[in-house]
């Protein structure tokens, strides 16, 4: 297990490292001069030739690269060019509505997702089965940025019971800062929960044919414990990938809720970088979103090695 | 021991499944079998007889789509199908143990061994301590070493055999009074088969159990069932008390199966006699008695009316379904042993392989004991024109990476492959030269056709590939398909309409486009049904010495290729440890694991008791 | 019991059967799913592409009539700068349209070849994974992002970055597919009868892994408006005054409580055609299990 860990450890260091050069070549892809881009159209020549200075551009690339990699790992993030603040604490303050959002979306679409995939697979009735089907096939054509228009003008606009927007911070207004967590999380658990559960369904489907539940039957098992003991652990694996995957995807839907309803958060953050230019800010938000992505898909593969002996342990099959 | 009342008691046993949504067609038909305690029962059967489903019913594991028309099967005298879920859930695993075909896949791959035994223990009352005890206890009595240490591994931690007992140890647990095994040893090795037979001989002895053993071989039968039943097309054709089922067999099927077995105990003959035609389908099953397309005594009622299961009147146990039974089949219908043709008395070499060591592909071959360093480590041999040379060996001993490397598919790490004295390490030339030279014959008629090509393109594309002209590419192809006994009105069909047997035959056909003169055939008749085995072994034989072909083929088992080799080679672990004509060897084998292989193949005993 | 019901099909063999292409097509249209997904989306593009011609109104002309209502001459009726917003959607609808139909095939055929270069060349082949995996690990609207900081903003961005987003998908499935071809026997009988690699790569191999791809072409069809959709609603998409369904929706959203037809005709769009993509997939994927 220390061997596949230490492995997919490099792995994912390896693709962090990439990542990191190609967000870094950002800047440098942008048509015309870094340092001319970066002081903006009105720029003196003199203010030009300051920044080009200042931000370390007249050295070569690699080196800058170098030097940039160097000095996030030191904690300089550095200051935001057109908001005049460290960039360190504009993410302290921001990352609190991100967090809330990601982690309500994640136990949402867990929850919903093994609940609707295990009914899905194992109920008798071909009404349920066919009723959640066709749920799932909605849901999964509602991507947030719909749904939280439709869940809005539901909920907020003609049924006025949950707020439109906003961010409270859960140590100030825990039951406020619920309320108005519930429509975003909801519409951007939306998408993710149906996949989930059709993957587990599948998975659970293709499982009970395999010969080893014949064994089990063979055994004298009943159906709970068949599901329960022998189905549900083997099928679990594509499902946590998968997962692993989607809440990865959740902190791109998280920009985009924040957009719908209005939440200062880390993605609106992002996007107002990137329309002002704002090379340095945008660079270090996408290196965070790309980290925590690579780290959630790492750590599910680490699950999927901690259930699978066969992942974790050689054989001589 | 003995009781009166039978362990197992199957009468009238019906059942049927759904194909489509509204036909359904018998699996099983009229099926009466008992079996006592302490005694073994075989079924015996192809693809298509019913055995499975057989002994599926008797677990009431039957695929949903199948389900019981009537009969009854009663154990100890009480009707399992009558029951409740909830009873036959009790039983099972208590009473009545299955043991099943290919335990990997039977085995789940999450839980440790000693859990899944555990497992059966606790399900039916046991607690967890006593269960690991006990897990541990069974363990040693299936013959695993070392039960401490391997308790708690994995399933793909252990190798086929080992697995194979372990599954032996869940179905045992309980000290059931029946046990039912489908196909035990099939995916097996010749030598790990014969200790697993005798580890369920051993148990039905400790047990005073009775065992319901399914099997395609007829070796195994006689080599350990009391009593026997031959399945055909989901009917009892055949049953008895297996010495007298065996040594007088009276159904036709019974006898033409016993000649196409490839066996040691016969004569050797040139020819194998083959059952032309192939087992039915299901769906398309004939009129009156269902063997009646192959059958040689075949009289207008075996095309009308189903012959009942009677008893004969000279022994009381032996019952046959035959309007026949009793005829002796006329002389044309048994095969004469064909003298040999006449051949060149000393023919040159076509392959020349000389000190050859190839290396393991990167996740490939299962490695077998500990780890070596070559899958073939030092191989001398040779094939003439116009002979077969036999190569044989179990699974993992690398005659498969030889195959692969006398067709150029593997590089080798060092010496020589020459066939008709050109090289694979020569220039582009020489070995395009060699691709008209030499061909390979696949094991698996599944996958070893394109199922999006017809039948045409298959034979086809080799043509075009290498340029033959295009008005005479019909002509060709239709030459092939006589060569190899087929019609040319496959020509438009796909794979998937085709029987195994055929699609090893376009196959065959395949390897011929080019003219070539050696061809190396992997294991090409192990998926087939033993009736059909024959047929393709005739054929290489005829093609072989119709046109002069060398042939290398590699089997698993001995007994195949008795029929077929001049010489036969035995592999064992990289190395090549017997290789003689295949007189010597059958008859007077010098190494020891040749000797193994030929007393574990089953039948073994018989032949050696003849001898 | 219905997790166990067991199909008795445990020995099938791993390779398909067969069955002519007409009779593929009709089964796929048999299904309520296939026939609904494909009146869907060729509803829609149908619409959008003929719409314009049949309308007068022009989708960039303001007027002085702001956020009416439904009328005679404004079907939707109009935005907040008097703009007609029926006009708006099948332009928007038709942007959607052409940024997806170029990109998505774009990305499948060279995903899929990319994916199979492996077997011409496995250092390639292990480059090509790595680097899909790399792009597989970023969220598809940071990378649209990114691509929108790189070069301006535009249909251009959103359609590097749907490529970006989309072939390593292609990639990888192509990849598995091959993977599991290439154990097939057929493949071996190819290379000894002497085929050469790219004859047994196009015309052998390619041909048993499509039914896959149709149905991971019809899945990221419905993910590319996804995309588009929402890189233009954070205004990093479809740059305005061109008019786009996420614009328009996030435009609308401040008019929800007078006039949610500004929001909900684009989300109807949206769905309808991610939808229609989704039910096509759906059946593409039944229809090749039961070959």
């Amino acid at each position: 297990m220390i061997r596949y860990t230490l492995r997919r450890l490099t792995g994912a260091i390896g693709v962090l490292l990439i990542a990191s050069v190609a967000v870094f070549a950002l800047l440098h892809l942008a048509p015309g001069d870094p340092a001319t881009v970066l002081a903006g159209p009105d720029a003196t020549p003199q203010t030009v030739a300051a920044i080009r200075h200042q931000l370390g551009l007249d050295q070569s690339v690699p080196h800058q690269y170098v030097s940039w990699i160097g000095q996030l790992f030191s904690g300089h993030l550095g200051d935001s060019y057109t908001i005049h603040q460290p960039i360190g604490s504009l993410i302290a303050q921001r990352v609190g509505s991100t967090l809330q959002l990601t982690v309500a979306a994640t136990v949402l679409t867990l929850v919903l997702g093994v609940a609707m995939g295990v009914a899905l697979a194992t109920s008798r009735r071909r009404v349920v089965t066919q009723t959640l089907d066709y749920l799932a096939t909605l849901a999964l054509a509602l991507p947030p940025f719909v749904s939280g228009v439709i869940l809005i003008f539901l909920f907020a606009v003609v049924w006025k019971v949950l707020p439109s927007g906003g961010y409270v911070a859960l140590g100030q207004q825990p039951g406020e800062a619920l309320r108005r967590l519930i429509l975003p999380s909801i519409a951007m658990a939306l998408p993710s929960a149906p996949v989930i559960a059709r993957l587990l369904a599948a998975e659970m489907r293709r499982v009970a044919q395999q010969e080893f539940v014949l064994t089990a039957i063979a055994k004298g098992a009943g159906r709970r414990w068949i599901t329960w003991r022998h189905i549900v652990p083997n099928s679990v694996g594509p499902a946590i990938i998968e997962l692993g995957i989607r809440i990865g995807q959740l902190l791109g839907g998280a920009i985009i809720a924040e957009a719908i309803f209005a939440r200062a958060g880390l993605g609106s953050l992002l996007v107002q970088a990137v329309e002002s230019r704002d090379y340095r800010l945008a660079q270090v938000l996408l290196l965070l979103a790309i980290s925590a992505a690579i780290l959630t898909q790492l750590v599910a593969e680490l699950c999927i090695a901690a259930i699978d002996p066969r992942v974790r342990v050689g054989g001589t099959a | 021991m003995t009781t009166d009342v039978p362990v197992l008691e199957i009468d009238g046993l019906t059942v049927d499944i759904a194909i489509d949504d509204d036909r359904r067609v018998p699996v099983i038909a009229d099926v009466a079998l008992s079996v006592g305690a302490g005694e073994i029962l075989g079924i015996v059967g192809e693809s298509g007889s019913g055995k499975s489903m057989t002994a599926m019913s008797i677990m009431r594991m039957l695929p949903g789509a199948a389900s019981v028309r009537h009969g009854s099967v009663r154990y100890a005298g009480r009707d399992l199908l009558a029951m409740s879920e909830s009873e036959m859930t009790a039983l099972r695993g208590e009473e009545i143990g299955m043991i099943f075909q290919d335990p990997l896949a039977f085995l789940n791959p999450l839980m440790t061994v000693g859990q899944q035994i555990a497992e059966v223990l606790v399900l039916h009352g046991t607690d967890r301590r006593r269960a690991r005890a006990r897990a541990l206890e069974l363990l040693r009595l299936v013959g695993v070493r070392d039960p401490e240490s391997r308790i708690d591994d994995y399933p793909h931690q252990f190798s086929g055999g080992m697995r194979q007992r372990v599954i032996i140890a869940i179905a045992v647990a309980n000290n059931p009074a029946l046990l039912i095994a489908d196909e035990p040893t099939t995916a097996l090795d010749v030598t790990v088969q014969a200790e697993i037979l005798q580890l369920l001989t051993r148990l039905r002895d400790d047990l005073g159990a009775g065992l319901v053993l399914i099997t395609h071989d007829i070796g195994i039968v006689e080599e350990v069932c009391d009593s026997v039943a031959v399945m055909y097309a989901g009917r009892i054709v055949e049953h008895g008390r297996t010495a007298d089922v065996l040594r007088q067999p009276r159904h036709p099927y019974t006898r033409a199966l016993m000649r196409s077995t490839p066996r040691l105990g016969l004569a050797d003959r040139r020819r194998l006699p083959a059952i032309p035609g192939q087992p039915p389908d299901l769906a398309r099953r004939p009129a009156g008695c269902a063997f009646h397309p192959r059958c040689p005594l075949a009289s207008e009622q075996c095309t009308a009316e189903e012959p009942p299961l009677i008893r004969l009147h000279d022994a009381e146990a032996h019952r046959v379904a035959c309007w026949a039974a009793g005829e002796t089949e006329p002389p044309a219908a048994v095969e004469v042993a064909a003298p040999p043709p006449v051949r060149e008395t000393d023919p040159s070499p076509i392959l020349e392989v000389r000190d050859l060591r190839v290396g393991y592909q990167r996740r490939s071959l299962l490695r077998r004991g500990g780890p070596r360093d070559y899958a073939v480590d030092g191989v001398d041999l040779h094939v003439r024109r116009g002979r077969a040379l036999g190569l044989v060996g179990e699974s993992g001993c690398g005659k498969s990476t030889l195959a692969r490397t006398v067709v150029g598919l593997l590089t080798p790490s060092s010496g020589e492959v020459r066939v008709a004295g050109g090289s694979w390490t020569g220039g582009r030339r020489e070995r395009a030269a060699l691709r008209r030279t030499v061909q390979m014959v696949f094991q698996d008629p599944y996958s070893s056709l394109n199922p999006r090509q017809t039948i045409g393109t298959i034979l086809t594309e080799p043509l075009i590939v290498h340029g033959l002209h295009r008005d005479d590419r019909p002509g060709r192809v239709e030459e092939l398909l006589g060569l190899v006994g087929l019609s040319t009105s496959l020509l438009d069909r796909y794979p998937y309409q085709l029987s195994g047997g055929q699609r090893q035959r376009v196959g065959i056909a395949r390897a011929l486009t080019l003219e070539p003169e050696l061809i190396v055939a992997d294991e090409p008749v192990s998926a087939l049904d033993v009736s059909v085995q024959a047929q393709v072994i005739n054929l290489l034989a005829d093609l072989r010495d119709k046109l002069g072909l060398g042939i290398l083929f590699i089997a698993h088992d001995l007994s195949v290729v008795r029929h077929l080799c001049d010489e036969v080679a035995v592999m064992q672990r990289g190395h090549i440890v017997e290789y003689a004509d295949t007189a010597s060897v059958f008859e007077s084998p010098q190494h020891p694991y040749t000797r193994s292989l030929l007393a574990a193949a089953p039948g073994a005993r018989t032949v050696k008791e003849q001898l | 019991m219905s997790v166990i019901v067991r199909t008795g099909e445990t020995s099938a063999p791993t390779v398909p059967t067969r069955r002519p292409q007409r009779r593929y097509v009709a089964a796929v249209l048999r299904t309520p799913r296939g026939l609904i997904g494909l009146v869907l989306v060729v509803g829609i593009i149908l619409v959008a592409v003929v719409g314009p011609w049949v309308i007068p109104q022009d989708a960039l002309t303001q007027g002085p009539d702001a956020l009416v209502g439904p009328s005679g001459t404004h079907w939707l009726g109009t935005d907040e700068v008097g703009r007609d917003l029926f006009a708006r959607l099948l332009v928007g609808t038709r942007v959607d349209l052409v940024v997806t139909l170029i990109a998505v095939p774009i990305s499948g055929v060279l995903g899929t070849l990319l994916g199979m270069v492996g077997m011409l060349n496995r250092f390639a082949g292990s480059f090509c994974q790595r680097l899909f995996d790399v792009l597989l690990g970023v969220p598809a609207v940071i990378l649209g992002i990114a691509v929108a900081l790189a070069v301006s903003p535009g249909m251009g961005s959103v359609i590097i970055a749907i490529v970006l987003v989309t072939m390593p998908k292609f990639g990888k499935q192509s990849r598995t597919a091959l993977l599991g071809q290439l154990p097939q026997e057929y493949v071996a009988a190819a290379e000894v009868l002497g085929y050469p690699r790219s004859r047994i790569m196009f015309r052998h191999v390619l041909p048993n892994i499509l039914d896959a791809i149709f149905v991971r072409f019809a899945v990221e069809m419905a993910q590319a408006v996804v995309v588009e959709g929402g890189l233009s609603l954070i205004g990093l998409g479809i740059q305005p005054p061109q008019p786009s369904l996420g614009a328009m929706i996030k435009s609308g959203s401040t008019y929800l409580f007078d006039h949610p037809l500004y929001s909900m005709a684009p989300v109807v769009v949206v769905v309808g055609l991610v939808a229609g993509y989704l039910l096509l997939a759906d059946a593409l994927n039944e229809a090749n299990l039961r070959r």
